[in-house]
């Protein structure tokens, strides 16, 4: 798997056949289309078995819903998050004090949910197809950004097998909204990339609607827009301006008309961050004061935190920052685009501000697995060093069955 | 800046990030394994986010000060970040502490949360009926049981008439332990 040569994508027909037939031929004889395909397929057979024997295999945890062969099928794959997801289809959006609050779940996953609902199928069902076909078509556009940024198409089949066989992909599995993002991100950033900021707008305004760390895309989307702003800017094209700035800033759009929502339906905008503040004792606003009192006493705990709970916060803590650092390292030394970088610096943007909450936030090792510049680093690193290309996926492969096992078992890790 | 020396300056950004990540997790583990924990000798809280001695079949086991305890009806330890202190679900019918024979008499401390307006508890001692409350209401509970001394095992019982399964839980939740502690003279 070290195969380096340059790669260059296939010449384009001048004139642009839209038949169904021309579209089904291209699929079929899309470069890497069937490598995608198999990485997706088997990885998701390795989680379906370890779903399916895990809970035979260790002491299964408080929330376990049994034994396959004693349970519902979807007691498996539905669980906390997703039942707030279903709960949202099936009763709406709905908010009280000390009671069911389901405002924190944006809006977009439960629409698709519904739409399929619409045509007769069972919601909690409907999650899961989505999910599992969102992944799919994500880790399909990631293969595709990755061949055409860096030219090489052995890097980008090594970046979807880290990716699909991540430590916490188990989530993309699962009615879990990881997967609608994770497309929608590497869409919204492959759109900037390729200078189509109409379709940027359209995609950032969706996965704004999806979950509310995507805010923080704004950060790479400014670094993939710059060149164009320049160029714009020196040909005084005000119009094109405008685009871009939507464009970069269209996750905040998605953002806000799910705000603009919150207002007519609650009477408060800000509604999604104070039921965060509550639950969390976060602030609204970010407070460096605040974040500065809680550094020095920021402790590791990996082995002695009080329970298994609070190891598995502080390990997914470390563990992201590790590869974070990590990551830095390999862009700069394959001379990655900026971009990749400026994706980690938003994304530990929006962890500072979580720092600020009463515990660190239990869903770190979640929220890292769909920050897919990581895994891009993880391949460039790979790719010069042949002994770590195997190393990297079975280290991948081992996070991935234990946190599986887990979250089948039915150990809250969610 | 060549090649060479550019991959030199990786290599070395490598390797400080691996011996910083080892020395990381060395350090603590040392922190961990020298970690000398802090009792009171007089109390042994089963709401706590301490872990348990080890388990005998349904049986909890907790030890401290020369005496052991057992448990079960009594939920894994929960908490949240928002929550300052943890909590640990009763489980119906009742949640048992077997305490180890002790020459003194000893009290067990209890309160809890119950959203369960018609629950009724029966604490019992050694198989006897010592106090009956209910219905509960709504909103905290709490209390003492005396526990006299004894050659043998004795089983403090708290039995709830009341209990619920809250969807997607399968648990039958009776109560909210917030304190469950013996505590020793």
């Amino acid at each position: 798997m070290t195969d380096q040569t340059s790669y260059s994508p296939a010449p384009q027909p001048s004139v642009r056949a839209w038949g169904w037939r021309e579209q089904v031929r291209r699929l079929r004889s899309a470069e890497g289309l069937w490598f995608v395909a198999s990485i997706f397929v088997a990885s998701r057979v390795l989680v379906l078995l370890i779903g399916v024997v895990g809970p035979y295999l260790v002491p299964p945890g408080p929330f376990s819903p049994g034994l396959a062969a004693t349970t519902a099928w979807h007691d498996y794959w539905v669980r906390w998050d997703a039942n707030w997801l279903v709960s949202v289809v099936t009763d709406g959006y709905k908010c009280r004090l000390n009671g069911e609050c389901n405002i924190v779940c944006f809006p977009l996953f439960p629409m698709l949910m519904r739409s399929l609902g619409w045509l007769g199928m069972d919601v909690a069902a409907a999650g899961i197809l989505i999910s599992n076909l969102c992944f799919f078509s994500g880790l399909w556009v990631l293969y595709r950004f990755v061949r055409d940024e860096f030219r090489r198409p052995q890097l980008a089949k090594l970046t979807v097998s880290f990716m699909a066989f991540g430590p916490c992909a188990v989530w993309c599995s699962v009615g879990y909204t990881e997967s609608l993002y994770f497309l929608l991100a590497v869409t919204f950033c492959r759109a900037l990339w390729s200078k189509s900021p109409g379709w940027s707008v359209v995609w950032g305004v969706l996965v704004g609607l999806t979950r509310s760390n995507a805010i923080t895309l704004v950060v790479p989307a400014l670094v993939l827009a710059w060149p164009m702003v320049q160029t714009a800017w020196q040909t005084r094209r005000i119009g094109r301006l405008i685009l871009l700035g939507s464009a970069a800033f269209s996750p905040w759009i998605g953002y806000l008309l799910y705000a603009g929502y919150l207002q007519m339906a609650f009477g408060n905008w800000q509604a999604y961050q104070l039921v965060n503040s509550a639950g969390w004792g976060a602030a609204v606003s970010f407070d460096p004061a605040l974040l500065l009192t809680k550094l020095p006493g920021m402790e590791l705990k990996l082995f002695w935190a009080s329970d298994a709970f609070h190891e598995y916060t502080a390990w997914s803590w470390f563990v992201t920052l590790a590869v974070s650092v990590f990551a830095f390292i390999a862009f700069w030394e394959a001379r990655a685009p900026r971009w990749h970088a400026a994706f980690l610096v938003g994304f530990w943007g929006f962890f500072a501000f979580a720092y600020q909450y009463n515990e660190p936030l239990f869903s770190m090792g979640r929220y890292t697995s769909l920050v897919f510049p990581l895994y891009i680093a993880g391949a460039l690193f790979a790719e010069r060093r042949p002994w770590a290309q195997s190393a990297l996926l079975a280290a991948s492969v081992v996070g991935m069955t234990l946190t599986t096992l887990t979250f089948f078992a039915g150990y809250h890790i969610n | 800046m060549n090649d060479k020396t550019s991959s030199l300056l990786h290599t070395f950004a490598y390797g400080l990030l691996a011996v910083v990540v080892t020395g990381s997790i060395v350090i603590d583990f040392e922190r961990a394994r020298r970690r000398e924990p802090v009792h009171d000798r007089t109390m042994l809280p089963l709401v706590t986010r301490e872990r348990a001695m080890g388990w005998d079949g349904p049986w909890e086991v907790r030890a401290r000060g020369g005496i052991w305890i057992m448990v079960q009806g009594l939920s894994f330890t929960e908490i949240l970040p928002q929550a300052r202190r943890p909590w640990r679900h009763g489980l119906a019918p009742a949640t048992i502490v077997t305490v180890a024979p002790r020459p003194q008499a000893a009290r067990v401390k209890y309160a809890f949360d119950n959203d369960l307006p018609d629950q009724v508890m029966t604490i019992r001692v050694g198989g006897r009926e010592v106090e009956k409350r209910g219905p509960l209401g709504e909103g905290q509970v709490t209390g003492e049981v005396e526990i006299p001394p004894s050659t043998g095992e004795l089983r403090v019982e708290f039995a709830f008439a009341c209990w619920k399964q809250p969807l997607p839980d399968t648990r039958k939740i009776t109560v909210t332990f917030r304190e469950l502690t013996l505590m020793l003279p």
